[in-house]
């Protein structure tokens, strides 16, 4: 169906290799972390399928349609993702409610049905209440929620998430670790999570990618990598809990 | 009623043209500036980090040498390229907006560019992955975050057109269309206390003007700084660039053009006008240095070089000397008086130069006469050039060194203290080589302009007070174009070269410092 399908996807800036030829796939419905320690690839990897940034060659495919291959390079607002970034990015002009509604004003969705959705999104954050707030007035907690709604509000076939947690203090992480595998579960969405931190990726994954220096160290499901470390980096990251 | 031997509605004619004039250029520098920030820092134009500090060499170039260049190529009777300018040729109030334009833009430019430097892109990334195409995301990301500084650009490119007097004198003058400043300058010359009335009273109007619009871009500075947080990345992050597509060769090749068009054709064709026997001549085969000659064996063109020399090594030696003595004051010792000076020193700054000039005009002849009164004679152009350039050069340097005291951890020069380092020592063997970099450039932001000065010293020169401006003035009011041509290349030619060491340093260090 929807799966996304990375093939010998690679990143050259200038001489240096970012990231060696990768082969991944992500099925549909699944929660797939990229772990790695900071400055190994994985936001780079994300980015390029979120085409902000251009591969040096492979092939990115989403379902039937094919987003980066040779002479295809589909440009980021035509290839639906959600996204939340490390920053929360979430327009300090703008209101709660006007943040949530634009990726379906901007699809020229009608004001009525725009409401009704942007409204249910909002719920699910638990963040209805404070619809007209403007950023400023959030908690970092409050706007990465918000974040969350924007990308989350277009019902996207895979939401890309890039160290959305890193920013918030220990108990509101441990709480925004549950309510984000609880939507994963809920919603039955397909999820890209980008992350350093091996608890993130252990409780909310159904499948993590470890990364290290722009190679993919191992892939498997949680239970799989810990009853079964890859010897070298892996072991030696895993140590380090 | 406002001066005497011209009517009031010459004087209402010369303001609302320096009106007109600053809001047209300033309405083509917000739209130009805001279209190449946007491009050198958004987009995969090509060449784009060249480009980047390219365009920011305008701001060290003087206009009026610019507006000597236009004239060699769109003077109505033997431009090089006269057929592409209406029947006056580059003459009137179009020829001046498109040169004050080339200049003026780099505010805008600058202002802009490092506003999208400081931005977090993920703002406009996250408007880019919910839908929204390049246009789009400007228009409701980028310019409702950013109009402030592109605002501000457009108020200082305002105050600059206001100000300018080289090329309304230039362009404007010989078709009889006056700005204040050009007006300020021609009540002058008709000399004697009159004159100088007459040109403080209409110095007034350009003040206030100057002042107004002053007052608008502080309130947008303010404004700026209490939002910078909320859009400031939090990491370094590399943009995302949008990728022009099939635009992209097009639209690179344009803005090289542009770039050529507004820097490397003027540099051209003052080389081959001041090359050519006479003007309009411009075949290679009769190129000659005697035009080059002539002007170098000018004696006022020696007297000239020495004064300009002199008064830029000498001024902006002194002015960054105490400004970096004033911004330790201020910054590191927390000296109100110190802060307060700086702060001060943002009226002349802001106060259009031809104002600074006849206000120091009227404070010389007073003082002169005072001295007549002791029996004491004091008659000196250079040394109210001297203090004219330190008054309108000294908070450049000021504010960029109290910007870099600023940037330095205090931790540096605690750990000197400690070792038992005295205040002279503290600043000769700490601040000095920390600072370096930054006092070079403020040196030569101050000396460059210094140099090729001419709003101020046209009207405050006199016997013996020859500047290279003041010189290139009247060779070009008699008309001698190649030797003029000549001077103004050698002058264009050296101030391009500093533009070029200079290019890149950060647009707010300069227009806003502290």
């Amino acid at each position: 169906m929807s799966d996304l399908r990375l093939a010998g996807v690679a990143k050259r800036f200038g001489e240096k290799n970012v990231l060696e030829p990768m082969d991944i796939v992500v099925t549909d419905g699944s929660f797939v972390s990229l772990l790695g320690p900071s400055g190994c690839g994985k936001t780079t990897l994300l980015r390029l399928i979120a085409g902000l940034e251009t591969p040096s060659a492979g092939e990115i495919v989403l379902g039937d349609t094919v987003l980066y291959g040779p002479g295809v390079n589909i440009p980021p607002e035509k290839r639906r993702f959600g996204m939340v970034f490390q920053s929360y990015a979430v327009w300090p002009h703008m209101t709660v409610f006007e943040n949530v509604e634009y990726p379906l004003k901007v699809r020229g969705m009608e004001r009525k049905e725009r409401t009704e959705r942007v409204m249910k999104t909002l719920a699910l954050v638990h963040m209805e209440e404070l619809v007209d707030r403007y950023p400023h007035q959030l908690s970092g907690g409050q706007q990465q929620r918000a974040a969350l709604a924007r990308g989350l509000v277009m019902e996207p076939p895979v939401l890309l998430l890039d160290e959305p947690l890193s920013n918030l203090d220990a108990r509101l992480r441990a709480e925004m670790r549950r309510e984000i595998r609880d939507l994963h579960r809920g919603l039955g969405i397909t999820i890209l999570y980008v992350t350093h931190d091996q608890r993130e990726a252990f409780e909310m994954a159904t499948n993590i990618v470890i990364i290290n220096e722009g190679r993919i160290e191992q892939k498997g499901t949680p239970g799989e990598i810990q009853n079964d470390p890859a010897p070298g980096f892996v072991r030696e990251f895993l140590s380090h809990a | 009623m406002f001066a005497d031997g011209i009517s009031n509605a010459a004087v209402v004619e010369a303001l609302l043209r320096s009106l007109s004039l600053s809001l047209v250029v300033a309405l083509i520098s917000g739209v130009a500036g805001c279209l190449v920030a946007w491009l050198v820092t958004r987009s995969d134009i090509g060449g784009g980090r060249a480009l980047s500090g390219l365009f920011s060499m305008p701001y060290a170039i003087p206009a009026y040498l610019l507006g000597m260049a236009w004239i060699v190529l769109g003077n109505p009777a033997v431009g090089a390229i006269k057929e592409i300018f209406p029947a006056g040729g580059i003459y009137g109030f179009h020829g001046m907006v498109l040169v004050e334009s080339t200049v003026a833009f780099a505010f805008p430019y600058l202002e802009l560019k490092a506003g999208f430097e400081r931005m977090d892109p993920s703002l406009e990334e996250a408007a880019r992955m919910s839908g929204a195409r390049p246009w789009r995301v400007f228009r409701d990301v980028s310019f409702p975050l950013l109009w402030p500084p592109l605002v501000n650009g457009m108020c200082l490119s305002f105050l600059y057109t206001l100000s300018s007097f080289g090329v309304p004198a230039m362009l404007g003058m010989p078709v009889r269309q006056f700005v204040l400043t050009t007006l300020i300058y021609s009540q002058f010359r008709l000399g004697g206390m009159a004159g100088i009335a007459s040109g403080l009273r209409l110095s007034l109007i350009l003040l206030v003007m100057a002042m107004l619009v002053l007052a608008l871009s502080n309130r947008l500075v303010g404004l700026q700084r209490r939002r910078g947080g909320a859009i400031m990345g939090s990491r370094v992050t590399r943009p995302g660039l949008v990728r022009l597509g099939g635009g992209r060769f097009p639209v690179s090749a344009a803005a090289w053009a542009v770039f050529a068009a507004a820097v490397v054709l003027p540099w051209g064709a003052l080389a081959f006008s001041a090359l050519a026997p006479v003007a309009g001549n411009y075949s290679p085969s009769e190129w000659t240095f005697r035009n080059l000659d002539y002007v170098l064996a000018l004696p006022e063109f020696r007297e000239a070089l020495v004064n300009s020399l002199a008064l830029s090594l000498s001024v902006a030696t002194f002015v960054v000397g105490s400004g970096f003595l004033l911004a330790f004051a201020a910054v590191r010792r927390g000296s109100r008086a110190a802060e307060w000076i700086i702060e001060a020193m943002g009226v002349p700054f802001s106060t259009p130069g031809t104002v600074i000039a006849i206000l120091l005009i009227f404070v010389s002849t007073w003082a002169a006469a005072a001295m007549g009164r002791l029996g004491l004679s004091f008659d000196s152009p250079l040394f109210w050039m001297a203090l004219a350039y330190a008054l309108k050069y000294c908070a450049v340097s000021a504010r960029m060194l109290a910007a870099a005291y600023r940037q330095v951890h205090p931790s540096l020069e605690e750990a000197a203290v400690v070792s038992g380092a005295t205040t002279l020592i503290l600043l000769r063997t700490i601040w000095l080589p920390l600072l370096s970099r930054t006092v070079l450039a403020a040196w030569f932001l101050t000396a460059l302009p210094m140099f090729t000065e001419l709003t101020m010293s046209v009207l405050l020169t006199g016997p013996g007070g020859a500047t290279m401006g003041t010189v290139l003035f009247q060779l070009q009011e008699y008309a001698d174009q190649p030797s003029a041509a000549a001077l103004a290349w050698i002058l264009l030619s050296a101030a391009l070269m500093g533009a070029f060491f200079m290019r890149g340093r950060k647009a707010e260090e300069i227009l806003e410092g502290g």
